[in-house]
């Protein structure tokens, strides 16, 4: 007997690759996505900062948008670079 | 507007461990998650130690991209605490606030700003002075000021005990319990419960 | 004894009178008792009538007026019950039963009649004698209308002295007997369906009834029914209407009334019942008024006419009014206007008719209803009866009581009943716009429900299934539950009402507006006033208890069917999730909004990596042999954290596959950086065609269908043990997979050498035919493995229990304390203490389904209706 496969549908499922699984801002899942984000994934990716760490890219933003001076990594307080 | 969904997400992971941490935070009871009354036990081999400290908490439209507005409401004699106002002197709570701060890690803070006074930056002077030139006399008085407001009479502890009864169980029995976890209802009746 | 009491009478006159005075008077009082006997058994001989007179002026000269009338009066009397009343009944003696016979009842009653009218006769000769003497002293009327009142007293009274007991009877059957007649000629142009056996007998009783018409003359026969139109001087009206007034002559007044009017209304009952029947698609309303209208009113109005319409129960001859006098030429209903008395006979027809088929329809409502919405027709009609007769409350009690023995049962599919309760509300909904009385029965149903495991479940997939989830009824639109959503959002969108239903503003006015009180036989504790609509969906999820529930199970059945896609085609479910945004809002769909828009990605994205991959050189040289080509590869990728918990069990897929597996996670990991894919192995399905010597079978399975089998390629037997070790399961999991594969007749299975080991070995070359449908290896030969509970979700119960194992040690601490506790209070208690670890926030249909998993699990009793620690 031979078997041939004729179609092979698979089921994954997908995450960000990071260390962490929550973002320390909105304190969703990274797999989730940010409070004003309606679809995960690509609508709602992530971000690094140079200090590595991630956050939702919609998180990070507010927060840099609304210090007056430098922003701080909110984890580490290092000055927030995005990672190159 | 307040991200709420993250302050509920927040309210859960503290109840989730508070019988760990002693620090527990609910909501004021109007029905808005802005306004939330936090519980924090005085740190061991303190002053406070034994006292059961409530923390008035306003959340600021921003958060948590601003720090909540944190004051206790028990009086507590403290440096870095108003024992007028209850406002508390903590960096974590003004400039030094970082959104990946919670309410629990903030309310960790102050547990650990009670068990380590900054004198050197006061919130209120006359307590400063005294812990810095007569630390024996602030002992006394923080300690004294925490038996006197920060035990569980102070909490309105006859409610609690009246509910109890209300449940079922002995007058005599919900009130010793109730004292015993510092006068937590819900710790008292897990306590009640599991016999 | 007349002449007793008259001498007694009389006595002072016979004081003053002379011997030959008396002599006189006793020679005119014989001749006048002769002559009152010849006259009056003269059957009809009136020449004595001159002596007669002559010895009436003689007594009277003597004052003796008075004893010869009662003498005269006495003699009718006895002369009419031996001429008139024991002929009259012995016509009917010969009759044990009521059918007597309409020409004896037309002979008995004219031989009767004519006596009558000859006593008349022979009263009004005495009248005139009377009157004649008098001069006109008296008002000549006077003696007639007393002696006339007399006389009918008398003849009344004698013929109800000597009444056999089934006389009434006799006239019901009479008058029965006549309807039905009528109804038979009006039958021209009235649909109605008796069996042409009794039509040719109506039709033959009625020629001979023509030709031996009773006191002819009036009508000519040829016309008896011209074009099927009942006249008003039709003869046979006219025979009935001269029989009842015969009757009313002989004093029957009442009798005949009664017996008329309950032929009228039994025939009337007999004719909704026969008309209405058990068919429910047609309404049957306008024809029952149209057979009132054309059968019994038209009757009644002609016998009124005839009759004179107003009744004078005194009236002292008939014969003195022409029958025809006051009668309209013609009837046309709606044209003359109707006497009072017809127009009462109609409301009173009509109410009956109405109360009939509301009756027999409420009987079998529970059929009708089954029936909805081919039944509607009934439902319209019950709904007219129903707004006359105002009988609502006898709607809902025997409907209730016919749900609960013939619905709430054990024997009855969960399905079943929940369509009986769609067809329910729909169809009471035409009946009761307000929803009132739907409210007291839907109550029994919703109550049963809820005591059923898999109401949710059947809900749901009545919901969503265009079949309206009914396993009998294949595509009977009519049942489909997502159409009536349909058109509640068409309604919507007409109204222009935003999406939150029920509470915004709008819709509050609307319901103010349409605000009315409710009916008084509504129960004012139960029903809402403020929801005015009939709104099903509501109805359903108010079975559940909550929205949130139904939307959970929604999502796990969701995640199921998409799981289970071998394509990418969701365009039911988007449809689907549209509409119960619509009824549920958006935010409650919004993980399963998530899922669909997962597998609108992954085609996208999957898509995207076949066409961009580079297989690794190894999986393209192995193609020949075993390999497995990308071009048959697909994968859905998954946002986990929206989806429901998904039980992925370990599998080891076979090699060329799990190549592919990581040339499609790398590419991936490429396109979409920093993100990277889990596999979930033992998920999916997999297309796959055995190819023995001589055929192909081709089989739609789960992966771990396909790894067991393709095992058997290079080894044709495997002891359990090694085959669960070489795919990557559990022996007790492989055991239960693999008879997949036996039950097709593909694998055998036998004991090895140890007896927890079994041994499957390939059944090469003879697969048993019976067992697989079909074994000439047509493309069209697809079996999908559908395995009772290998569910790849975690069903909402699952979830539930894990939700609520938080609440256990409470729960158990509480009956501890207490000994015993009932639900309600649990359920306060929970909410009282737990507000935050985690909020309890279950409803007490949820804490009832935890509650009775702890009972089966003998940690709880339950006895009368509170809960005990199991000791």
């Amino acid at each position: 007997m031979k078997v041939n496969i004729l179609q092979w549908h698979a089921v994954a499922s997908w995450t960000w690759d990071a260390q962490d699984e929550t973002c320390g801002i909105c304190r969703m899942a990274f797999d989730g996505c940010c409070p004003d984000c309606k679809l995960p994934g690509d609508d709602c990716p992530l971000i690094w900062g140079a200090c590595n760490h991630a956050f939702h890219l919609h998180c990070i933003l507010k927060w840099v948008n609304s210090q007056t001076s430098q922003a701080h990594c909110p984890m580490c307080r290092r000055e927030w670079q995005f990672k190159g | 507007m307040v991200d709420f969904a993250r302050v509920q997400k927040e309210l859960q992971e503290c109840s989730r461990d508070v019988e760990r941490s002693g620090i527990k935070v609910s909501p004021k009871g109007d029905g808005s998650l802005a306004r939330l009354i936090g519980t924090i036990p005085g740190p061991t081999g303190t002053p406070y130690e034994g006292g059961t400290f409530q923390i008035d908490i306003a959340l600021p439209d921003a958060y948590p991209f601003e720090p909540p507005k944190m004051k206790f409401t028990t009086k507590v004699w403290h440096p870095n605490i108003s024992s007028q106002s209850g406002a508390i002197c903590l960096d974590i709570l003004k400039d030094q606030w970082s959104p990946a701060l919670t309410l629990k890690t903030a309310l960790l803070s102050v547990q650990a700003l009670l068990s380590a006074p900054q004198p050197d930056d006061p919130q209120d002077a006359v307590v400063a002075q005294q812990y810095l030139k007569d630390y024996q006399t602030f002992v006394g008085t923080a300690r004294y000021w925490t038996e006197t407001f920060a035990k569980k009479s102070s909490l309105g502890i006859e409610e609690k005990v009246q509910k109890l009864v209300e449940m079922g169980f002995p007058e005599g029995q919900a009130r010793t319990t109730l004292e015993a976890v510092g006068g937590d209802e819900n710790l008292a009746l897990e306590k009640l419960c599991s016999g | 004894m007349a002449d007793s009491i008259s001498s007694v009478c009389n006595l002072a006159i016979l004081d003053k009178l002379s011997d030959g005075s008396i002599e006189e008077i006793l020679e005119s009082y014989n001749g006048f008792c002769a002559a009152t006997d010849t006259l009056l058994n003269g059957a009809g001989d009136l020449s004595v009538g001159p002596q007669f007179v002559s010895h009436v002026h003689g007594l009277c000269k003597h004052g003796l007026e008075s004893l010869l009338r009662d003498h005269f009066l006495g003699a009718l009397e006895r002369t009419f019950e031996k001429n008139g009343a024991l002929k009259f009944w012995r016509h009917f003696e010969a009759y044990d039963d009521v059918s007597v016979e309409e020409e004896v009842f037309y002979n008995a009653l004219e031989e009767i009649s004519l006596e009558k009218q000859y006593q008349e006769k022979c009263l009004l000769i005495l009248v005139h004698a009377l009157q004649s003497y008098n001069h006109g002293s008296h008002d000549s009327n006077d003696y007639r209308v007393e002696l006339f009142a007399k006389y009918q007293m008398s003849v009344s009274s004698v013929l109800m002295a000597t009444l056999p007991r089934h006389f009434p009877e006799i006239l019901h059957w009479y008058f029965k007997g006549r309807l039905e007649e009528l109804s038979t000629i009006m039958g021209g142009d009235f649909p109605h369906d008796d069996d042409d056996d009794d039509d040719d007998k109506d039709d033959m009783d009625l020629d001979d009834k023509c030709k031996a018409s009773y006191r002819s003359g009036q009508m000519e026969i040829d016309e008896c029914y011209p074009q099927g139109r009942f006249l008003d001087n039709n003869k046979l009206v006219n025979n009935i209407g001269k029989v009842v007034r015969d009757l009313r002559s002989l004093g029957f007044t009442s009798m005949t009334e009664d017996a008329y009017a309950s032929a009228i209304f039994l025939f009337l009952k007999a004719k909704v019942h026969d008309l209405a029947g058990d068919d429910y698609r047609i309404s049957v309303l306008e024809s029952i008024k149209g057979w009132i209208q054309a059968v019994p009113l038209q009757f009644l109005h002609a016998l009124l006419a005839y009759l004179g319409d107003s009744v004078s129960y005194d009236s002292v001859s008939s014969g003195l009014k022409s029958p025809l006098a006051s009668c309209p030429s013609t009837f046309y209903p709606g044209i003359d206007t109707p006497s009072e008395g017809l127009v009462r006979w109609q409301l009173r027809l009509e109410y009956f008719a109405y109360e009939t088929l509301q009756d027999l329809r409420i009987t079998k409502l529970f059929e009708i209803i089954v029936d909805y919405p081919d039944s509607s027709p009934a439902i319209e009609d019950l709904k007219q009866c129903l707004e006359y007769t105002g009988q609502h409350s006898k709607l809902v009690e025997s409907f209730i009581s016919a749900l609960r023995y013939r619905l709430l049962t054990a024997g009855a599919s969960t399905n079943d009943i929940l369509h009986q309760y769609v067809s329910t509300i729909k169809a009471l909904r035409t009946i009761d716009p307000a929803g009132v009385f739907l409210e007291a029965v839907g109550e029994p149903i919703r109550d049963y429900l809820r005591g059923r495991k898999d109401t949710i479940k059947c809900i749901v997939t009545m919901l969503t299934d265009g079949t309206g989830g009914n396993p009998n009824v294949s595509g009977n639109t009519g049942d489909s539950l997502l159409e009536e959503l349909n058109r509640d959002e068409e309604n919507q969108e007409n109204a222009g009402l935003d999406d939150d239903f029920h509470t915004d503003d709008k819709q509050a006015w609307i319901n103010a507006s349409r605000w009315e009180p409710d009916p008084v036989e509504a129960d004012p504790l139960k029903g809402s006033r403020n929801r005015r609509k009939v709104d099903i969906l509501g109805m359903i999820v108010g079975i559940i208890g909550s929205k949130d529930q139904l939307v959970n199970e929604y999502r796990v059945m969701l995640a199921e069917k998409l799981l289970n896609k071998s394509d990418y085609d969701i365009d039911t479910e988007i449809r689907t999730l549209e509409l119960l945004k619509i009824h549920f809002g958006e935010s409650s769909m919004q993980k399963c909004e998530i899922m669909l828009n997962d597998l609108i990605d992954s085609k996208r994205t999957n898509g995207n990596i076949k066409a961009t991959i580079t297989q690794t050189s190894q999986a393209g040289s192995e193609l020949g042999d075993n390999g497995v080509s990308m071009d048959v590869f697909d994968a859905t990728i998954i946002s986990s954290n929206f989806w429901p918990q998904i039980q992925d069990e370990s599998l080891n897929v076979p090699g060329p596959v799990d190549q592919l597996l990581s040339d499609y996670s790398k590419r991936f990991n490429e396109i979409k950086t920093p993100r990277k894919l889990l596999w979930k192995k033992s998920l999916g399905t997999v297309k796959l065609e055995l190819q023995f010597e001589d055929r192909a079978v081709q089989f739609v399975v789960a992966p771990v269908h396909a790894a067991i089998i393709m095992q058997f390629q290079d080894q044709t037997s495997w002891t359990s043990k090694n085959l669960a070790a070489a795919i990557g399961v559990p022996t007790d999991i492989l055991n239960r997979r693999i008879n997949f594969w036996i039950s097709k007749g593909i694998l055998a299975e036998s004991i090895g050498a140890d007896s927890e080991d079994h041994v499957f070995t390939l059944m090469e070359g003879m697969v048993d035919s019976g067992k697989n449908g079909g074994t000439n290896g047509s493309i069209e030969d697809l079996i999908v493995a559908d395995e009772e509970g290998e569910s790849s979700v975690a069903s909402v119960e699952d979830q539930l229990r894990k939700e609520m194992t938080v609440y256990e040690k409470f729960i158990l601490g509480m009956l501890t304390n207490f000994g015993s506790m009932a639900l309600d209070r649990i359920h306060n208690t929970l909410k009282m203490f737990c507000i935050a670890d985690p909020p309890y926030d279950k409803t007490l249909q949820q804490l009832q389904s935890f509650l009775t998993g702890l009972v089966s699990e003998e940690k709880l009793e339950l006895r009368d209706g509170m809960y005990f620690l199991k000791k």
